[in-house]
């Protein structure tokens, strides 16, 4: 049996989403058309409104409104310290703000450098950070960029990038993560665990 | 086992797709060719996904379900990691030989000796003081052990009046039809086609964009498109004439 086609093509599309299989995508469908028509246009409107009014900050490349100058975090005057802590994604910004550990600013680099995959130095928004170090408004520069090749291959790049502007340069901490027994981690964690222990005062 | 779904292979990552929902598919090369597979939530820290790091060589144990076309990954136990690998100096060239040794097997399955010296390759390049050479060298191991590389003929000799690099045709001849090399490229390729790879990291090996620039094209045509050696050949005006092409590397 085939689907009536507005139906069809509703499925359709919710199966291009990231994460959604075709039967998740039918079940969405089928949810949706059983909601109230309130309901599914304030689920249309919140799409077409996240598409329209959001943007990258010019500063950090964060997440913001289109319609500011800046991301809230950019325009915090107490955040105005010369610490940049540059990330991945959006998603990895919002991780470190949860720890409630980070008061300064922030860098999103939108990608890591990835030669197989096309992204050079370029595709990224390295540039802009290094406008930014020119510009002196990093004093210090933290590298939370992912633990993956492609993300200690992105720091090391920074590291020297940044290096060149004698800016200080630091990189997020490796180690093992809270609340799990030693003999679960992996050989690479643990390895850079003992690498860089350090001396209990 | 016969029959069951339960699999172990070695291999080594050579390409890592992070999904949205928070798995990753890998592609590994082992001895019988190439893999793929599905490591659940593989994005989130430590335990196994930790070891499916892009070069690392992994044994993997994957479980395949009757319906689905990736097998899962199960269990994952670290064989080797090579940590210079991250190195913005050496990072390109290790991208390169993944890449290619991914793009060679796309139709046919070359097993054994394309997975050796990829293994080869990148061992080469975490302890080498010269990534560049070993790269170049091994690349065209890649591409000499996939049945792909040029027709050398005998008339090209030591190299002293040039030759000409027949892209399409696969063929470095003294002359007829292809781009004009001179004499120290249509050596160097000489070297790198037909010599044994120990000769030729042993001794120099100038004309290094040029090099750079006949593999791209030969890849280009007689492969696929390789990203990563584009970045490299692409870098190669700006490049000094002893190290040759580098990545756009701060130095």
């Amino acid at each position: 049996m085939s689907f009536p086609a507005p139906l069809a093509t509703l499925i359709r599309e919710l199966g291009r989403l990231p994460g959604i299989g075709p039967k998740s995508a039918q079940r969405l469908a089928f949810h949706l058309f059983q909601r109230d028509a309130a309901d599914v246009d304030a689920l249309a409107d919140a799409l077409r409104a996240a598409k329209r009014d959001l943007g990258r900050c010019p500063r950090c490349a964060g997440v913001m409104h289109a319609e500011e100058e800046a991301c809230p975090i950019c325009r915090d005057p107490a955040r105005e310290t010369g610490e940049v802590c540059v990330v991945e994604q959006p998603a990895d910004l919002l991780a470190i703000e949860r720890s409630g550990e980070y008061r300064g600013r922030y860098h999103v680099l939108h990608g890591a450098l990835s030669p197989m995959n096309g992204v050079g130095p370029d595709d990224v928004t390295i540039p802009r950070l290094l406008e930014r170090v020119a510009n002196g408004e990093v004093r210090e520069a933290i590298l939370a960029t992912s633990t993956t090749v492609e993300g200690e291959a992105t720091a090391m790049y920074l590291a020297k990038a940044l290096g060149e502007h004698e800016v200080p340069v630091s990189r997020i901490a490796y180690g093992l993560p809270v609340g799990g027994d030693l003999e679960y981690a992996d050989e690479v964690t643990l390895g850079r665990a003992i690498h860089h222990r350090r001396r209990l005062d | 086992m016969a029959g069951s779904r339960y699999r172990v292979r070695d291999g080594i990552v050579v390409r890592r797709a992070p999904l949205p929902s928070g798995d990753v598919v890998v592609t590994l090369l082992s001895e019988d060719g190439k893999w793929r597979a599905v490591a659940r939530k593989g994005r989130l820290l430590g335990g196994n996904p930790g070891r499916l790091s892009l070069f690392h060589d992994v044994r993997v144990q994957t479980y395949a379900r009757r319906d689905d076309d990736l097998a899962v990954v199960t269990q994952v136990t670290l064989r080797g990691a090579l940590a210079r690998l991250a190195d913005p100096d050496v990072y390109p060239y290790a991208h390169l030989l993944a890449e290619l040794a991914d793009r060679l097997t796309v139709d046919v399955h070359h097993g054994e000796p394309l997975h050796a010296w990829l293994a080869s390759g990148l061992r080469g390049l975490d302890v080498d003081d010269d990534p560049e050479r070993v790269a170049l060298v091994h690349a065209w191991m890649l591409v000499r052990v996939a049945g792909l590389a040029p027709d050398v003929h005998a008339d090209v000799g030591d190299g002293a009046g040039g030759a000409r690099f027949d892209v399409p045709g696969g063929r470095l001849a003294a002359d007829g039809e292809g781009v004009a090399l001179a004499p120290d490229v249509a050596s160097g390729l000489v070297r790198l086609v037909v010599d044994r790879p120990r000769a030729t990291l042993a001794a120099p090996l100038p004309e290094r964009p040029a090099l750079w620039r006949a593999l791209g094209r030969y890849v280009a045509w007689h492969v696929d498109r390789v990203k990563s050696l584009e970045a490299i050949a692409g870098t190669a005006p700006g490049a000094g004439p002893d190290r040759g092409p580098r990545p756009a590397v701060p130095r």
